[in-house]
C-alpha cells in the first residue's frame, strides 16, 4: 500500500492531501492570505490526525512546483523536500499549471491554466483534454495578462480557462468571444489531483530525490534582470 | 541531556549546528552565499531565498555527518524566525517546522539577535556578568547591555547605516568589490590611519552611531585628492569607524558597570575592531571576550543556544508560528 501526502501552497491556498492505495483519504484547500508558512505544518498535522496517520507512514511526498507566487512555492517545496528527506522517500514534484489543468480532461476543448503573477502579468500554458487526459500544448511562460488572452484567441479553438488569472485581470480577458473563464471552483489547485498524478508517477517510476527539486520560478530577481538590462 | 539541531537562514548564509544542552557545540556547518551576490553589491533578497531552499537540506545533513548523530537523536528543532529577509527567513523556519511534525518533537522559533548574544556564552560559560555587547555587521549596530540569558538592554545603535554597510559603500566608491570589509581591513593594515582626518559622527552625543556621511566623506576626498593611496584611506576610514564603535562601546559598559567587553556579528571579524576593543578592557580593568569568527558571523551553533534558554523560559513555539522580518528583540528594562 502506497500512503502519500500532497502538497500545493503556490497560489493564495494552502493545499493537503493524503492518499493511500489509490484512493484519496483527506484533502482541503484553504485561503491562505500570504500566511502559507503559519499554516502549511499545522494543516498537515490535522490531515495525517483526520487519517489516523503518522508521518512515518508515508511513502512519497507529492508538491506543486509553481509557476506561482514566490513565497507560498518557496513555503511548500522546502516543507516537501525536508519531510522527504528525513522520511527518507522520493518526490514527486508536479508542475502546477498541470495540476490545474488535469481536472478538466472530460472538457474536450484546449484548456488554459493561468495563474496571477502579479504586476499585471500571469503565467500561462495550454493543454489539450480528452478521454486520454489532459497533454501539454505549450510551455510554462509568463507575460503580459493581455498578450497571453489574444495568444489563446489566435489559437482559432475553443478554450477553458482555470486557475486565479482570469479573475485576477477580468478587463484582459473580458470580451473574448472564444475564451470561456470557469468558475471559481477551478481556479486553485485541487491536492487531490496532486495525490491522483502521484500515484500514476510512482507507478510509472517518475519520482525524484528530494535533492533535485527545484520550484520553477519562471521569473529572475529584480536585481538579476536590472543587471542584465544594464549590461546590454 | 538536550540536542538541539539550530537553523539560521535570515540573510545570506545557509547554516545549521547541532548544540547539546545549549553549551556543547557538536557541529557548525555554515554555508556562505556571498559569491551569488559579489556582481550585485549587496544581497540581493529573491536570491538569498531561492539559495537557502537549494542548500538547506545539504547543510542540515552536514550538520548531522559532523556531530556523529543521526536525526532520530534531535530532541528539538530551532530556527531564526526574525528579524532579517522574509522570503529567506521562512525557509529555515519551514524547514524547523518540517522536521519538527516528522521527528514529533518541539520547534523553537529564535530572535536571531538573541542568539548573537548567546554566542558569546558558547565561547565561554563561565563570561563574567554584566556584559557590554557590541553587535555589529551588514545588517545591525547595536550596544547591547547583557545581564544574563534573556536579561538585555539596547542602549544605542546605528540611527542610518549599519557599520558592515558602511564599509561596503566605502569599497564600492573604492572600486574595491563586495564584500567591503575584509578587503578594506587588509588594505588598511599597511595604511596611514592618521592620513586622512574623517569627522567620527555623534561621538561624544549618546550611545547612537551614524556612519551614512562617511561614505560622503570617502568621495569627497577622493575627489579631493585623487592620488592619495588606497591603503591610507581605508586605514582612516576604518580608524573612524573603529573609534567610533570602541568609544561607544565604553559607553555601555559604564552605562550598565559591565565586567566584560563582547563583540558579535560579521564584522566582528574586523581585524582592527578586535584589537581595539580587546586594548581599551585592558585599560578600563575588564575583561574581553572575541567569540571565534564562525561564532560570530551568523551561524546555527548560536540558535541553538538561544533555542536551548528559551525553550527552559518559554516552552516551545507554536507550529502556526511564521517568520517575523521585523521582530524586536525582547527587553528587560
Ligand atoms: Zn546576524
Amino acid at each position: 500500500m502506497t500512503t502519500i501526502l500532497a502538497i500545493d501552497t503556490s497560489t493564495t491556498h494552502v493545499g493537503v492531501a493524503l492518499g493511500a492505495a489509490g484512493a484519496i483519504l483527506v484533502r482541503t484547500s484553504e485561503p491562505a492570505e500570504r500566511r502559507h508558512a503559519e499554516l502549511l505544518v499545522p494543516t498537515i498535522a490535522a490531515r495525517l490526525r483526520d487519517a489516523g496517520l503518522r508521518p512515518a507512514d508515508l511513502d512519497a511526498v507529492a508538491v506543486g512546483i509553481g509557476p506561482g507566487l514566490f513565497t507560498g512555492l518557496r513555503v511548500g517545496v522546502t516543507t516537501a523536500i525536508v519531510m522527504a528527506r528525513a522520511l527518507a522517500v522520493p518526490v514527486v514534484a508536479v508542475p502546477t499549471l498541470e495540476l490545474l489543468a488535469a481536472p478538466h480532461a472530460a472538457d474536450g476543448r484546449v484548456v488554459a491554466p493561468v495563474v496571477d503573477a502579479k504586476r499585471r502579468e500571469v503565467f500561462g500554458a495550454t493543454f489539450t483534454s480528452g478521454p486520454e487526459g489532459v497533454r501539454r500544448l505549450t510551455e510554462d511562460s509568463v507575460g503580459p495578462a493581455a498578450d497571453l488572452a489574444d495568444a489563446l484567441e489566435r489559437l482559432g479553438s475553443d478554450v477553458l480557462v482555470v486557475g486565479d488569472g482570469a479573475a485576477a485581470h477580468p478587463d484582459a480577458f473580458a470580451g473574448r468571444a472564444r475564451l470561456e473563464v470557469a468558475g471559481p471552483g477551478a481556479a486553485v489547485p485541487d491536492p487531490g489531483a496532486l495525490v491522483q498524478r502521484a500515484f500514476e508517477d510512482l507507478a510509472a517510476g517518475v519520482a525524484l530525490d528530494p535533492d533535485a527539486v527545484r520550484p520553477r520560478y519562471l521569473r529572475k530577481s529584480d536585481a538579476e534582470l536590472n543587471w542584465e538590462r544594464a549590461r546590454s | 541531556m538536550t540536542t538541539i539541531l539550530g537553523i539560521e537562514t535570515s540573510c545570506d548564509e545557509t547554516a545549521a549546528a547541532v548544540v547539546v544542552d545549549g553549551v556543547d557545540v557538536r557541529s557548525n556547518v555554515i554555508a556562505t552565499q556571498v559569491d551569488l551576490h559579489a556582481r550585485f553589491g549587496g544581497v540581493v533578497p529573491e536570491i538569498a531565498s531561492r539559495a537557502h531552499l537549494e542548500l538547506v537540506n545539504g547543510v542540515i545533513a552536514t550538520a548531522l555527518e559532523d556531530a556523529r548523530m543521526t536525526l532520530a537523536e534531535v530532541d528539538v528543532v530551532a530556527a531564526t524566525h526574525g528579524p532579517g529577509l522574509a522570503g529567506a527567513l521562512l525557509v529555515g523556519v519551514s524547514a524547523a517546522k518540517a522536521l519538527a511534525l516528522v521527528l514529533d518533537v518541539p520547534y523553537v522559533g529564535v530572535h536571531h539577535l538573541e542568539a548573537h548574544l548567546h554566542a558569546a556564552w558558547l565561547e565561554d560559560p563561565e563570561v563574567e556578568l554584566p556584559m557590554a555587547v557590541l553587535l555589529v555587521s551588514g545588517g545591525h549596530t547595536l550596544f547591547v547591555a547583557v545581564d544574563g540569558p534573556g536579561r538585555y538592554r539596547i542602549l544605542g545603535g546605528t540611527v542610518d547605516d549599519a557599520a558592515g554597510e558602511a564599509y561596503d559603500k566605502v569599497a564600492r566608491t573604492l572600486g574595491l568589490g563586495y564584500p567591503g570589509g575584509p578587503v578594506i581591513d587588509r588594505l588598511a593594515a599597511e595604511g596611514d590611519p592618521r592620513a586622512v582626518a574623517f569627522a567620527r559622527p555623534m561621538l561624544h552625543e549618546g550611545l547612537d552611531t551614524s556612519f551614512s556621511g562617511l561614505k560622503t566623506a570617502v568621495v569627497l576626498e577622493r575627489r579631493r585628492n585623487p592620488d592619495r593611496p588606497v591603503a591610507d584611506v581605508c586605514a582612516s576610514f576604518q580608524e573612524a569607524v573603529v573609534d567610533t564603535l570602541v568609544h561607544k562601546l565604553l559607553g555601555t559598559a559604564e552605562a550598565c558597570g559591565a565586567r566584560t567587553l563582547v563583540l558579535g556579528g560579521g564584522v566582528a571579524a574586523n581585524s582592527r575592531l578586535r584589537a581595539r576593543v580587546a586594548e581599551a578592557a585592558a585599560a578600563t580593568g575588564r575583561g574581553v571576550l572575541l567569540p571565534r569568527p564562525a561564532l560570530c558571523t551568523d551561524n546555527g551553533a548560536m540558535i541553538a543556544a538561544a533555542a536551548f534558554a528559551r525553550l527552559a523560559a518559554d516552552g516551545p513555539t507554536p507550529l502556526d508560528d511564521g517568520a517575523s522580518p521585523g521582530l524586536r528583540l525582547p527587553e528587560v528594562g
